[in-house]
């Protein structure tokens, strides 16, 4: 991947293909990683760009620099910028659709279509785990990493409702391994704030663009009752539920996801409509 | 046996099997991906789908069925075990394993192929998939026995096609069908082609799911008229084989042509599964 610094991060980033411009907006604890199979598959009729949340993926992760929804929001929105991409289309899962929204909402982003796929966006959101982690990061962080390793499996796993291959798990677990990765995991859940989701809420009227709610049927993190709330919250958006996949919907429906998220592309690609 | 009159590409090549020759071509570079026309069509229904694989980075070889297109007529046999047997043929002449896409019968015939050589199929696509017998009402088979008859199978499958083809139809949808017929009134490529019409039976793919190991997607068309419930039959498909669904909307028998951009992303997003490394 390529980098570029703000304020202090490196910002690990990635563009490849060909037509109109495609961004991909990852989620948590994941990477953009998560998102490449599509992202290649998509490759042939859009511009695909990829980042990873600094404290995320292949991005820096130092102490100093918070890594809330606040901050993405506000550097996705420049990153956009940098990119010189005035209305891409937006793909966004789990905390990504956060930071779509208040790149949106808060800073100005304009999209030529937003498909928010398992997000982040309504109260409540978080777990009895991250309330856990919230209360005790600096004894999380401190975890012999064995146990660090064997509890986030065990959290990853959770979000799968297929079950993991061996080597996707391994994929998704990769960054948080290691010293400065074990603390950056739980630093990041730390700073989880439904604050910065709060605020959206009663602007998400405010959206015009076309919206597509995608959701898997067994996501066990965000149930996929959020997708209806969602759409009666976000006028003229519509809903996808894909069955047989949880909230690593990537992983669980992959074939199923592109297939929808191809289909909804192709209805608003510049210049074509039916 | 009817040897073939066209000059074929530079890619074209012929295996012999028992009984005839099976025409394939191979393009591209990467992990092999066979992909495997239903009956009456020829390889070039994949004719969307195979360079957009190429392009992503897969070696693909098209077929056409025995009695169809390009491979030879007079085989003894055209049902799904003798498909089997191309199929498994042509991935010991290419040397090595490959996802199989099968549409229509070719479906049924994959899945005999994945059932009994595991390790040459390392993936499964079906498309508009027959791997059981539908239920066919009194009388339709008769029915149908008389429609196929060698003499008009042309004009009544020219007819037919664009059913099958119902939902969003590719651009080249007349010239294409314009090839099929033309095929279908070669010398021998009727009477062949009604033989595997008449004695079409998915029995013996039915018998093996349960041996099928390999990763399958399963593709299908929503307005699939070959089937009274398109979803359904996919979700008992892909409950049966634990493989993953895609319900492809405004398309009929073949997705692969109608939708192709649906198609091709499903298709590789299910090849990235297969091939993390690709």
């Amino acid at each position: 991947m390529r980098t570029m610094e703000w304020k202090g991060r490196t910002v690990a980033w990635d563009a490849f293909g060909e037509g109109p411009p495609l961004v991909l907006l990852h989620g948590t604890p994941w990477s953009s990683a998560l998102w490449r199979p599509i992202a290649e598959a998509l490759a042939a009729r859009f511009t695909v760009h990829l980042w990873d949340m600094p404290g995320y993926g292949a991005s820096s992760k130092r102490a100093e620099h918070p890594v809330g929804l606040d901050v993405q929001g506000e550097l996705f929105a420049h990153l956009l910028g940098v990119w010189g991409l005035d209305s891409p289309h937006v793909v966004a899962h789990d905390i990504g659709g956060a930071v779509a929204l208040r790149a949106r909402l808060l800073h100005g982003a304009r999209y030529a279509s937003l498909a928010l796929v398992d997000v982040v966006a309504l109260r409540p959101w978080g777990s009895d785990f991250f309330r856990l982690v919230q209360q005790h990061a600096e004894v999380f962080e401190q975890l012999p990493p064995a146990v660090h390793r064997g509890a986030i499996e065990a959290y990853i796993r959770g979000a799968s409702h297929r079950g993991l291959r061996d080597d996707d798990l391994a994929m998704l677990v990769e960054p948080w391994l290691g010293e400065e990765g074990q603390r950056a995991f739980y630093r990041q859940i730390a700073q989880a704030d439904e604050a910065h989701t709060a605020v959206l809420e009663p602007r998400l009227a405010e959206i015009d663009e076309p919206v597509r709610i995608v959701w898997g049927e067994r996501d066990g993190w965000i149930p996929a009752d959020r997708a209806e709330r969602l759409r009666a919250a976000i006028p003229g958006s519509t809903v996808a539920l894909i069955p047989d996949a949880g909230h690593l919907i990537q992983l669980d429906a992959p074939a199923a996801l592109a297939a929808e998220l191809s289909g909804w592309l192709e209805r608003h690609r510049q210049g074509y409509c039916y | 046996m009817t040897p073939t009159q066209n000059v074929a590409p530079s890619s074209t090549r012929f295996l012999q099997v028992d009984g005839g020759r099976i025409v394939y071509d191979v393009q591209g570079a990467g992990p092999l991906v066979l992909l495997v026309p239903g009956m009456a069509e020829l390889r070039s229904s994949y004719r969307l789908l195979a360079p957009a694989l190429v392009e992503a980075g897969y070696t693909v070889a098209t077929t056409d069925l025995r009695g169809h297109g390009e491979s030879d007529t007079g085989f003894a046999g055209y049902g799904d075990p003798e498909t089997a047997g191309d199929i498994v043929a042509l991935l010991e002449a290419l040397g090595r394993p490959a996802t199989v896409v099968g549409n229509s019968l070719a479906a049924g015939a994959a899945v005999i192929a994945a059932a009994d050589r595991p390790e040459l199929v390392e993936g499964l696509v079906l498309v508009g998939p027959f791997v059981r017998n539908p239920p066919m009402p009194f009388g339709m088979k008769s029915l149908f026995h008389a429609m196929t008859a060698p003499l008009w199978v042309a004009a009544v499958w020219k007819a037919y096609m664009p059913s099958l083809y119902a939902g969003a139809k590719p651009a080249d949808f007349a010239e294409y069908r314009d090839a099929v017929i033309a095929n279908l009134r070669r010398p021998g490529y009727g009477k062949a082609f009604s033989q595997t019409a008449r004695l079409t039976d998915h029995a013996p793919a039915e018998a093996r799911l349960a041996e099928v190991t390999a990763p399958a997607l399963v593709v299908m068309g929503d307005r699939d008229p070959d089937f009274t419930n398109p979803a359904a039959e996919a979700a008992w498909i892909g409950e049966t084989l634990g493989a993953e669904i895609v319900v492809v909307p405004d398309a009929g028998h073949y997705p692969h042509a109608q939708q192709p951009a649906i198609t091709t992303d499903a298709v590789l997003a299910f090849l990235r599964s297969v091939h993390p490394d690709a």
